[in-house]
């Protein structure tokens, strides 16, 4: 008799285990896609106009170039304004970032307990700038797919240090491109959002001409706009080194 | 005044209506009354210090910016404690309505090494030190460097501090609120204060609701028992207290229209009316009671009793408007000028109320039979005797008394220049609060807690400027009484250091402008540079001194930074030093314009009562008297001039008059009736000095209640108001009567005691 009532329960719990785990493959493939998608160039080289809005709305204009190659390597160097013209950030794998200031003709290390820091004063952070894949730090749990979105939440790994305590990514179902990143702080409060904008194809690559980063608690925004974007240059690993950060 | 007691009888069942109804609105706007106890908003706007001082709290958010101090039990660098601060630091990070928070476990730090420099954090949050061992080698690091030592960590390493910087779009109680819940929540082993303007906005307004909740009920209760005695009747209690009660929530409520916020000082106002307007309901319910004897009859002996209290209630009522009034010109201190200005218009309402609303009220009630073991008719004879005894000496020894009064006179001018003057808000708290236990923490262990601020405006890269910049800096940094002295220069020197230029400021613009990049952003940046790099802030802590060094200490500042302005870097000054050294300016100023306008228009109200100068002249000699015994007193007291006691002279103008104008009327009726001058003055001391007495006695006891309050100005004011009060009254049956005996003053024309006899 109990063996009648125990089938269905039995058989229900399977079949809701299934649907999780068939749930935590389809985040874990839609963060895949998505990191497959936003980091498919072997390499790239973007010329950014950034705009910083303080509280206020006045803005402070910057430019800069980047080269990146793969997810773990990115050489930054600003343009204007000619104060700043020259300075260079190298950012290489295991945290290993290195300043150029170009008046004192130097390189220095930068400490990685600063990746919660302003990146040159922008709403971005070191731990923003990162060039690193969201699906190497991120679990991913796919809340909801409607209106054209897949509705991810992201915990942090275990070991991964970060300065949010979760992201909710809403993520295209028709190309897996994330317009929008929710940032979380530790304490479970909406911190920063991050949108793309201006979402062509370019060369066969989908990229966001426009990113705008909003701190929601300081009430100030970041608009990095990419005038210019090369893919696929052919970087070899020396365009990365403290050599060419310097030049 | 008979045609208005007509009018007021007539209408009564109308005036009681519309006043109740008024009173019911205006108790309906009171209830949002609110409290500012932000301090920075009691100053000046116009004061060029002050609006610098505003600018620089708008910019750098300096007001928005709370300190919790930890004491650690032993000292801070232990695994442990390193532990509890980081997860506190974490924790009110994340409150809502917090910007930012810096403490030893997240601040910046430019750390030199083989290879260059780590630009990094003292203490990596999220590798926190684990063993003794690490936390000393922290130590020794940290302590070797003047940008912790002293700022951030107490010399002795026993104290920290964490700050937090607020969301200037949040309400900042709130979050003081949440701070403090938090901390409480956590029970960690170490002690905790809270210092920095928004946690001493907390506690101002939490003294603010503590002393309008006790002091009010308290003079409420005081006044009526001595009520009760006086009278031995409820109706002799509930109508002078009604009166006043009404009249305190006309003003208060008016306030709370016009979004006039309740200070520390405004919120003695229910008590000053109180204490103050009670004498006019007494004044009317006690005529009421003498003459409204029959039922039969009793509106028109009703309008009799008003016509013959209003014109001499309304009289002592004005005057003391008048002394309110002289203090909405010239204030210092916005919150002084609210005082005046709803204290004058308190006191007029009492007064409106009291010949319109009691005398209708009172027209209704059955006639009362007269207690006679009611004080005021009570033949109180240590009293009565008193006054005969005292009587025969005014008329046998004027000289004595006024000899003796000006010896007494003369030593307290002899006091005069010991009077001080405490500006220091910190003095105005208890020891025991808070606010002074946190302050003098900041003061013996990060070396003050006042701010001093100079703006820079100029190219701040330029290093010319930075130069400027740094020689102010030095001068600031050995000044015996300030310390923790920060601006850019320490960063760009740490930095050009760590890029092996000597610890020095960069030599070019660029170098400057590069090493400025790397750290832009940086929260304890923001607090010292604008965005724009066109101004910058050199800030540093004072500790509480006496009034004559601020003056000191900001006129030497002001010195220094008029040799560095140029037209490429303009230098200013401001902070609480500069603000307090200016209060202290206009103190005396101040004072001396609003009792020199409170006299004139005392003098000119009085002119008008007596018809005559000379009578209004010699009706002020006692209260010339009390100012110069009052201010001698404070000097020889130690007492000082602060935000209320400047309030002392004009009030004591305004209702110490009354007795004086209570004794000449008196005295004139006698004369008029053609008595000789000894007789008039035996007449009047006798009459009129019991009324006067148990006014002073009541006016001294409802300000007394002062003495309870949490603000310490307010209890130094309570007690100089009673004793000015106790010196009025004394000096109008006493100095007053012998100078009238000496010299045969009948302050009446002969005429008109001639046209009195044929009447």
């Amino acid at each position: 008799m109990k063996k009648i009532f125990l089938i269905p329960v039995l058989s229900s719990l399977l079949v809701m285990s299934a649907q999780l785990k068939t749930a935590a493959q389809d985040a874990s493939a839609i963060l895949l896609k998505v990191d497959n998608l936003i980091n498919a160039p072997k390499d790239q080289f973007l010329s950014t106009t950034i705009t910083i809005f303080d509280k206020s709305s006045r803005e402070s204009v910057r430019t800069m170039n980047v080269k990146q190659k793969g997810s773990d390597k990115r050489l930054v160097k600003f343009l204007t304004p000619s104060d700043q013209k020259g300075i260079g950030f190298l950012s290489l794998p295991n945290d290993n970032l290195t300043v150029y200031l170009p008046a004192f003709g130097k390189t220095r290390k930068i400490a990685s307990s600063v990746k919660n820091s302003k990146f040159a004063g922008t709403d971005f952070s070191y731990e923003d700038m990162e060039a690193k894949k969201y699906s190497s730090r991120w679990l991913p749990k796919l809340k909801s797919t409607a209106n054209g979105y897949h509705i991810l939440e992201l915990n942090p790994k275990a070991g991964i240090i970060t300065d949010y305590s979760k992201l909710i990514m809403y993520v295209r179902t028709t190309d897996n491109y994330p317009v929008k990143v929710e940032h979380y702080d530790k304490s479970g409060q909406l911190y920063k959002v991050l949108t793309d904008n201006n979402i062509v194809k370019i060369g066969g690559y989908t990229i966001a001409k426009e990113l705008v980063m909003e701190d929601k608690k300081s009430g100030t925004k970041t608009k990095m706009t990419i005038t210019s974007a090369k893919f696929d240059n052919g970087f070899s690993d020396d365009v990365f080194t403290e050599r060419e950060l310097i030049k | 005044m008979k045609k208005f007691s007509k009018v007021v009888i007539k209408l009564r069942a109308l005036i009681i209506v519309v006043f109740i109804l008024i009173t019911a609105l205006m108790a309906f706007f009171l209830k949002d009354i609110k409290i500012n106890p932000d301090i920075t908003t009691y100053l000046p706007e116009n004061d060029s210090v002050v609006a610098i001082f505003n600018n620089i709290g708008k910019n750098y958010s300096s007001k928005s910016m709370a300190i919790i101090i930890v004491e650690a039990q032993k000292e801070v660098f232990t695994v442990e404690t390193l532990k509890n601060i980081n997860d506190l630091t974490t924790s009110a990070r994340h409150l809502p309505g917090i910007d930012y928070v810096t403490s030893i476990t997240n601040v910046l730090d430019i750390k030199k090494t083989e290879d260059g420099f780590d630009l990094g954090r003292l203490i990596d949050e999220n590798s926190l030190p684990q063993t003794d061992e690490q936390c000393k080698r922290i130590k020794e690091y940290a302590m070797s460097k003047t940008w912790y030592k002293g700022r951030l960590v107490s010399a002795d390493s026993r104290y920290t501090v964490i700050i937090c910087k607020y969301n200037v779009d949040f309400d900042k109680n709130e979050v003081s609120e949440s701070i403090k819940e938090l901390v409480t929540s956590k029970h960690y082993p170490e002690k905790f204060y809270f210092e920095g303007l928004p946690f001493q906005f907390l506690s101002i307004m939490d003294y603010i609701k503590k002393d309008l909740l006790l002091l009010t009920p308290l003079i409420i209760l005081l006044l009526s028992v001595v009520l009760f005695l006086s009278f031995r009747s409820v109706r002799g209690v509930i109508i002078p207290v009604i009166a006043v009660a009404m009249g305190v929530i006309w003003s208060m409520g008016l306030m709370s229209i016009f979004d006039v916020r309740l200070s520390p000082i405004s919120d003695a106002i229910p008590v000053v009316l109180f204490a103050v307007g009670c004498a006019y309901g007494i004044h009317v319910y006690n005529r009421f009671r003498t003459v409204v004897r029959t039922p039969e009859d009793k509106l028109r002996q009703s309008s009799e009793a008003l016509s013959r209290v209003g014109v001499a209630v309304l009289l002592s009522g004005i005057t003391t408007v008048m002394g309110f009034l002289s203090f909405i010109f010239g204030a210092y201190l916005n919150i002084i000028n609210e005082f005046g200005i709803f204290s004058a218009l308190g006191v007029l309402f009492i007064l409106i109320i009291n010949v319109t609303f009691t005398p209708a009220l009172l027209s209704y009630l059955p006639v009362e039979k007269i207690h006679h073991k009611s004080f005021i008719f009570k033949n109180f004879e240590p009293i009565d005797r008193f006054l005969e005894k005292l009587s025969d000496m005014v008329i046998y020894h004027p000289k004595k008394i006024l000899v003796i009064s000006l010896i007494f006179v003369l030593v307290m001018i002899a006091g005069m220049p010991f009077l001080k003057n405490k500006i220091d808000i910190l003095n105005y708290f208890r020891p025991e609060t808070d606010i002074r236990i946190t302050a003098s923490i900041m003061n013996n262990e990060f070396g003050g807690s006042l701010p001093i601020m100079v703006r820079v405006r100029g190219d701040i890269q330029d290093p010319a400027t930075l130069m400027k910049m740094k020689k102010v800096q030095d001068f600031l940094e050995d000044q015996p009484d300030i310390k923790n002295v920060s601006c850019v220069v320490d960063f760009l020197e740490e930095m050009n250091d760590c890029m092996g230029e000597g610890k020095q400021l960069p030599d070019k613009r660029d170098k400057v402008a590069n090493l400025m990049f790397l750290i832009e952003g940086d929260e304890m940046l923001r607090q010292m540079i604008n965005n724009d790099k066109t101004e910058a802030i050199i800030q540093a802590y004072a500790c509480n001194v006496d009034t004559k060094r601020y003056k000191e200490m900001f006129s030497s500042i002001n010195k220094i930074l008029s040799v560095q302005n140029s037209d490429e870097a303009a230098f200013a000054q401001t902070g609480l030093p500069g603000v307090y050294s200016q209060f202290n300016d206009s103190l005396m100023k101040n004072l001396l314009q609003s009792l020199i306008l409170s006299l004139v228009l005392i003098f000119i109200s009085m002119v008008i009562l007596l018809r005559s100068p000379r009578s209004a002249f010699i009706g002020m000699i006692p209260l010339l008297f009390t100012i110069i015994i009052i201010f001698g007193f404070m000097g020889l007291s130690g007492m000082a001039l602060d935000i209320c006691t400047i309030l002392i002279a004009s009030i004591t103008v305004g209702a110490g008059i009354d007795y004086s104008i209570h004794f000449i009327t008196e005295y004139k009726h006698h004369i008029i009736q053609g008595r000789s001058v000894e007789d008039a003055i035996a007449f009047a001391i006798r009459i009129s000095g019991k009324p006067i007495s148990i006014n002073v006695l009541t006016v001294m006891l409802g300000f007394l209640v002062l003495i309870f309050a949490n603000l310490l100005p307010l209890v130094n004011f309570g007690i100089l108001i009673a004793i000015t009060m106790f010196f009025s009254g004394l000096g109008a049956i006493t100095v007053l009567p012998a100078f009238l005996s000496l010299f045969k003053l009948k302050l009446v024309k002969e005429n008109e005691i001639r046209i009195t006899r044929l009447n």
